[in-house]
């Protein structure tokens, strides 16, 4: 039964943590490269055209010296989990989940690149090799995650929560690349510039490929390692992160560029024939992979709504604010270029014009207000009173604060800027520009920026401060729980039902272990800052401690 | 939940401030944007037609501009023309006996991209004088000249 989690012990050891696992990290990296060197000569029979040794020789190097090397750290490292309780430090997750995340990454890019190109006849030893390899030291790494020799006790969740993030990122380019093709075939014709047997559905069966294999990895971690029900912080941030930012991001800006294609389609962005034709070609282009980008966008939000839907209200509402500031991102540019294509209108040009520089900011902004009404309300009646409505979510004055913040530090950024720009024109540098041409790109982000700044200052005044709001909810602040035999999930069940939080203690003594139930029936009725709970032989007892 | 609370008056302000900015930009692109009319035998003229027949791919037009010792130096291999939103503004003219040089700046990019990156750079169109004609000689290498080589 895992110990709950404490802090290893710091000071010396912790120095050693570190050169220890840096030293693993070195030592696979290099072994890691060797193999790669070596398998890919011994798959790769081929023609060699000039081969000086040189790489066998570094390969067979990196192995040699770097295997065994590596594999005694690896069992001094072995060693030192059981005897130091390395398990319990926080160094020892980071190097699982970096070591690991970075492994998926080489290696899936080169499996899923190895088997692309299998797909369309091509066989690639050297990237198969790189792969496999690369893969191999994941696996191991995952392994470890999980071994109940290995597993680490602290940042539950982090590297399948990486995972997660890389798998769906894989998903996301490939479903894209692929739909995009399929798309641009459908509007422009199947056009095969090459001769030879390629067919129009070859690339879209490449892209499947890398959507696959994304989905795949999205898969495995997400339902199997169990990130979808799992109430880790990280797991939570990475759900967040997904349905919030990722599928917002993806979807709007399908949906910008979808409405900027629209536009220069029906209102032309040159007079001319000739630049008509070439235009809409390229448009067509962009169309496709905007409607692609659109539709995978909300494949993600609808794959992850259910997950969303199970998880607990501030994850749905952090996800809301993440996809608000989203669209807020695009709205606010949106503008900005705008007020940049209408400046650049009244400085007049040479030759072309600003056409397409405003269909472009028109499409982000019309976009981005829509979504942000959508999601943000702001015609919502605030809410005074801390309660569980979307008014008054505890993090949505945080988002306020960021926002405010971030676009504050912007303005006085573009300020900066348009400064530099007028004196560059006053004074006369040579090849500078004229006033106006040099100060609209930032002019425009700051109007975008002040009003943006305004607006949630406004509102971040207008939403009354309470003192302790973010904890209204909480009936407990603070448990500190003294019993033995403690684990992860008693801590989890205890915070659920309590809302508090929650530190352990273990008793020196003998002492009946913990159970929970009887542990959530004493807190049931106590309302109070901080809470000793301690289980002695004769059941649970409460004391509630006075604030300090 | 009274009517002054729904509508709030500082959304609105800012609300009306945007949607007063982007009526007046683009009323400002539809009528006063596009070309400044320049002196069509000048240079800054010359390099105006240039520029605009480039950006329109009429590669008869820009080639009927262009001096045939221009192709001295091309190798064979020209340029692709420049992208359909480019845009070129006038920097300066410096003329003389029998060349002139026009400076400019050409900024291309952000067709549809949310974010408005547009990229910058400055330029310099060098002309000489054939009879009472100003043709064009070197061009910055966006409107590389080498492609028009075999137009006629």
């Amino acid at each position: 039964m895992p110990q709950r989690a404490d802090r290893a012990p710091g000071g010396i050891h912790t120095l050693r943590r570190v050169i220890m696992l840096l030293l693993l990290a070195i030592l696979v990296s290099v072994a890691a490269a060797g193999a790669t060197g070596l398998l890919g000569i011994v798959l790769d029979p081929g023609t060699v055209l000039e081969d000086n040794g040189y790489f066998l020789a570094q390969s067979v190097a990196s192995v040699v010296i770097a295997a065994p090397l590596g594999a005694l750290v690896y069992w001094l490292t072995l060693r030192w989990l059981a005897r130091f309780d390395d398990r319990r430090s926080v160094l020892w997750p980071v190097y699982l989940a970096v070591v690991g995340t970075v492994a998926l990454l080489v290696g899936l890019t080169a499996m899923l690149a190895t088997l692309a190109d299998a797909v369309s006849g091509e066989w690639r030893p050297d990237s198969f090799a790189l792969g496999l390899v690369w893969l191999a030291v994941w696996a191991w790494h995952a392994w470890m995650w999980h071994s109940p020799r290995h597993a680490p006790t602290r940042l539950a969740a982090v590297s399948p929560s990486l995972a997660v993030l890389v798998g769906i990122g894989f998903a996301i380019a490939g479903v894209v690349s692929a739909l995009g093709v399929l798309f641009r075939s459908a509007l422009l014709g199947s056009t095969s510039l090459l001769v030879g047997a390629d067919h129009w559905w070859m690339p879209v069966l490449q892209q499947l490929v890398w959507a696959a294999g994304g989905a795949l990895v999205w898969a495995w971690h997400w339902w199997g390692r169990g990130i979808r029900r799992s109430s880790a912080a990280f797991a939570r941030f990475t759900l967040v992160v997904v349905s919030g930012f990722l599928a917002a991001a993806v979807t709007l800006g399908g949906l910008a560029s979808l409405a900027y294609c629209v536009l220069a389609l029906t209102l032309g962005v040159d007079g001319s024939a000739f630049a008509m034709a070439r235009e809409s070609r390229d448009l067509l282009d962009q169309l496709a992979t905007a409607v692609a980008a659109a539709v995978s966008g909300v494949l993600v939000w609808a794959m992850h709504r259910a997950a969303v839907a199970d998880a607990t209200t501030s994850v749905r509402w952090s996800a809301r604010l993440v996809a608000s500031g989203v669209a807020l991102a695009f709205a606010a540019s949106g503008f900005g270029v705008v007020v940049n294509a209408g400046l650049a209108a009244l400085s007049g040009s040479l030759a072309g014009d600003e056409r397409s520089l405003l269909f472009g900011g028109l499409a982000a902004l019309v976009v981005g207000a829509l979504a942000w009404v959508v999601l943000w309300r702001p015609h919502d009646p605030g809410d005074e009173t801390p309660g569980e409505s979307w008014t008054a979510f505890a993090g949505r004055r945080a988002y306020l604060v960021i926002v405010f913040g971030v676009s504050a530090l912007v303005a006085v950024v573009t300020l900066l800027v348009i400064a530099y720009g007028i004196v560059q024109s006053v004074i006369g540098v040579p090849w500078s520009e004229s006033i106006i041409e040099s100060i609209r790109q930032p002019l425009g982000l700051l109007t975008a920026t002040a009003l943006v700044a305004v607006y949630h200052f406004v509102v971040w005044r207008r939403s009354a401060p309470y003192p302790g709001l973010e904890r209204a909810a909480a009936r407990i602040e603070h448990v500190t729980l003294v019993a033995a035999g403690v684990t992860d999930a008693l801590v989890e069940q205890l915070r659920t039902a309590t809302g508090a939080k929650i530190t352990v203690w273990a008793p020196h003594d003998e002492y009946p272990p913990a159970d929970a139930a009887a542990l959530v029936r004493a807190l049931d009725e106590v309302r109070g800052e901080h809470v000793l709970v301690v289980t002695t032989s004769g059941g649970v007892e409460v004391v509630r401690l006075a604030a300090e | 939940m009274d009517a002054a609370r729904r509508y709030d008056p500082v959304l609105l302000s800012i609300l009306g401030i945007i949607a007063l900015l982007v009526v007046l930009a683009i009323a400002a692109v539809l009528l006063r944007g596009g070309e400044d009319s320049l002196e069509p035998g000048s240079p800054e003229g010359v390099v105006q037609e240039f520029a605009s027949a480039m950006i329109d791919g009429d590669r008869e037009r820009a080639r009927a501009l262009v001096s045939d010792e221009a192709f001295d130096d091309c190798g064979g291999f020209g340029g692709p023309l420049p992208e359909p939103g480019t845009r070129v503004t006038l920097r300066g003219v410096s003329t003389g006996e029998s060349s002139a040089s026009v400076r400019v700046g050409i900024s291309t990019g952000s067709s549809g991209d949310v974010f408005g990156g547009s990229y910058e750079e400055s330029g310099e169109f060098v002309l000489v004088r054939d009879g009472s004609q100003w043709q064009v000689s070197q061009t910055p290498w966006r409107f590389d000249l080498c492609s028009l080589e075999e137009v006629e």
